[in-house]
């Protein structure tokens, strides 16, 4: 069974053909559920081939389906999606969810309390902190403060929030339109981005993301289940500022647990006394038990 | 701002753990004055509070603008009839009357004083039974089937100032009206009404109320709800709900968190239940400022008069079987 599924179109092109859109529709990824379909447009790597592959993706399902339809496009407006719903996720009820790697809980938005085919289409950009950033960065975009918390956030927007069918899509070259656009669509978020690194000549086990994803769960091998696969150029970072970036948000993470701790501490520091005074009464000349 | 000047009618453990502090913390209102059976016990937590104590609840009137009544159950309804007559609001500890008779003659009585009364159902206030509500009404467990809540520990495990529950005279009734009350309004509040189907009761302590209680209760739509509570042993202080979707279970108390399964919430489907976090607020600082803020901008109450209502037949209904049996 094929996971991945991939086009490509000559340059210029900003939409997938309908051919594509109706194999993934084939394969039943886009089945709506409980009669609604929601369209996240990442804000993460967001381009005009972006946006034109979600109005494609929309005006597809509109003609295939009578679903109702709405958009998640945090890095656009409302006014640029006549026809269909408007979900602003940044005015959106959250609520805090018991998360592994978040101390402080995820937030996430009260509107995955219901039921819909979820979508996300996003772009592929080379990132400091994923070395690669394409759905996995996508989805932790849903839950604030990412930026800080960015592979646990990244992690638990998978493990919470992942879509019901990705859509990546491109240029061959990165930043380069005259190389040609490429799609490429799959129901599970890791495959996908595991075979997107693949593409861009990267053993996804080399990337942050998927490193850290394993301290969690067992990553498998996707080498076989992506035929068809376009090879994407100067799609990753560079594996020095990838270094650097860890490095820094390592730094910054330590320094806010540490703050955070002292902060705590200097808070109880008025009841050293008091223990003291409980476990050797006397010690202290101030002290109950002291002459 | 506007500050509700309150008063406080009865300054027992309740009042001086619960709600005093709460009344002192409320940024709208103004603790004014105190009133207690043994007035040296209202006058020492007034000065403890920064308020002034009066002899009798009689003496509020003109000083107060609502007051709070958390006095031996069967005195609510003579005080409360009286404050509401002369234009006081009240908030009544629960329950707020021992008789459906009772607390027909306090909602007159706010009627003819065009005054406000609601029931202190605190538990309603615990954000953890909110959002149990929230996701309740918002159809995220399907059609609700049935509800299952237990509150008990043996007596004398929890502070308190008078030994009024077990005196019939004072009490009206035991552990269904004291704690069994808090679930059956909850069970009314989460199901949207229900009726009592069956009461069974034990008073193994002899004290001539009960002190072990079950009830089952048919809500509305169908569901079904059995609700425990206990003087002599621990329960499990939890609610569960079960919808023909999903389900949530949480404490009664108030925890800081809800235990969530949705079958058709996308969170569910792609991570399974999930424990959902909620601030850790004290419920009685929230009813307060609740109580408050509807004086204040003339909203409706969170405890409606037909809910109180429904869970004091309910109880009225359980002590004329015990009779009967």
């Amino acid at each position: 069974m094929t996971t991945v599924r991939w086009t490509t179109a000559a340059p210029g092109a900003l939409q997938p053909d309908d051919a594509w859109l109706r194999s993934l529709a084939d394969a039943g990824w886009l089945a709506p559920r409980n009669g609604r379909v929601v369209v996240h447009v990442a804000r993460s790597a967001r381009s005009t081939l972006v946006v034109e592959t979600a109005r494609a993706l929309t005006a597809y399902l509109r003609r295939t389906t009578d679903a109702a339809m709405d958009v998640i496009d945090p890095g656009g407006s409302a006014s640029a999606w006549p026809g269909v719903g408007w979900i602003d996720l940044a005015t959106t009820e959250r609520v805090r969810i018991d998360a592994v790697c978040l101390r402080n809980g995820a937030m996430v938005p009260t509107l995955w309390l219901e039921d819909f085919l979820l979508v996300t289409v996003t772009g592929v950009a080379p990132d400091a902190r994923y070395g690669l950033a394409g759905i996995l960065a996508a989805q932790a975009d849903l839950l604030p403060d990412a930026e800080h918390e960015d592979l646990d956030a990244a992690y638990e927007a998978h493990r919470l929030l992942a879509a019901d069918l990705h859509i990546a899509c491109g240029t061959r070259r990165y930043g380069a339109p005259d190389s040609g656009s490429w799609w490429a669509a799959g129901s599970n978020d890791v495959t996908l981005e595991r075979a997107l690194a693949t593409a861009a000549g990267v053993a996804p086990a080399t990337l942050p993301a998927f490193r850290h994803f394993a301290r969690h769960e067992l990553m498998t091998s996707s080498d076989d289940i992506s035929p068809g696969a376009v090879a994407l150029e100067q799609h990753v970072a560079p594996t020095g500022t990838v270094r650097a970036a860890r490095a820094r948000t390592h730094l910054a993470r330590l320094g806010r647990m540490v703050r955070e701790d002292v902060g705590l501490a200097a808070a109880n520091l008025h009841r050293i006394p008091q223990f003291i005074e409980r476990r050797w009464p006397g010690l202290l000349p101030f002290g109950k038990g002291g002459a | 701002m506007k500050r509700i000047r309150f008063g406080v009618v009865g300054c027992g453990a309740v009042s001086e753990i619960y709600h005093v502090p709460a009344i002192a913390r409320c940024e709208a209102a103004t603790l004014t004055a105190l009133a207690d059976a043994v007035p040296d016990r209202a006058a020492e937590m007034a000065r403890r509070f920064g308020a002034t104590s009066v002899a009798d609840h009689r003496q509020l009137v003109g000083k107060v603008d609502a007051a709070l009544i958390a006095t031996s159950n069967t005195t609510h309804a003579d005080i409360a009839c009286h404050l509401l007559e002369q234009g006081v609001h009240v908030l009544c500890e629960k329950p707020m009357a021992t008789t459906t008779a009772d607390a027909e003659r306090m909602f007159a009585a706010a009627g003819r004083g065009r005054a406000r009364l609601m029931a202190g159902h605190s538990r309603r206030f615990n954000p953890n039974l909110e959002l149990a509500k929230a996701l309740v009404a918002g159809g995220r467990i399907g059609r609700l089937e049935s509800v299952g809540a237990a509150l008990g520990s043996p007596y004398g495990s929890w502070p308190t100032r008078t030994d009024f529950r077990r005196q019939r005279n004072l009490s009206g009734g035991g552990v269904l009206l004291d704690l069994g009350i808090h679930l059956i309004d909850l069970s009314v509040w989460l199901g949207g009404g229900a009726k009592m189907l069956r009461y069974e009761a034990t008073d193994t302590l002899d004290w001539g109320v009960e002190n072990d209680a079950e009830v089952e209760l048919e809500l509305a739509d169908g569901a079904h709800a059995k609700i425990s509570c206990s003087y002599t042993h621990g329960l499990n202080r939890t609610v569960r709900l079960r919808g023909s979707a999903g389900w949530i279970e949480t404490s009664v108390d108030g925890a800081p968190d809800v235990t969530f399964f949705g079958r058709d919430s996308r969170l569910c489907r792609r991570a399974g239940a999930q424990k959902m976090a909620v601030p850790e607020t004290d419920p009685y600082t929230r009813q307060i400022e609740h109580f408050v803020d509807c004086l204040l901008r003339d909203r409706p109450f969170l405890v409606a008069e037909p809910e109180v209502m429904n869970g004091l037949e309910i109880i009225e209904r359980c002590y004329a079987v015990a009779r009967a049996a």
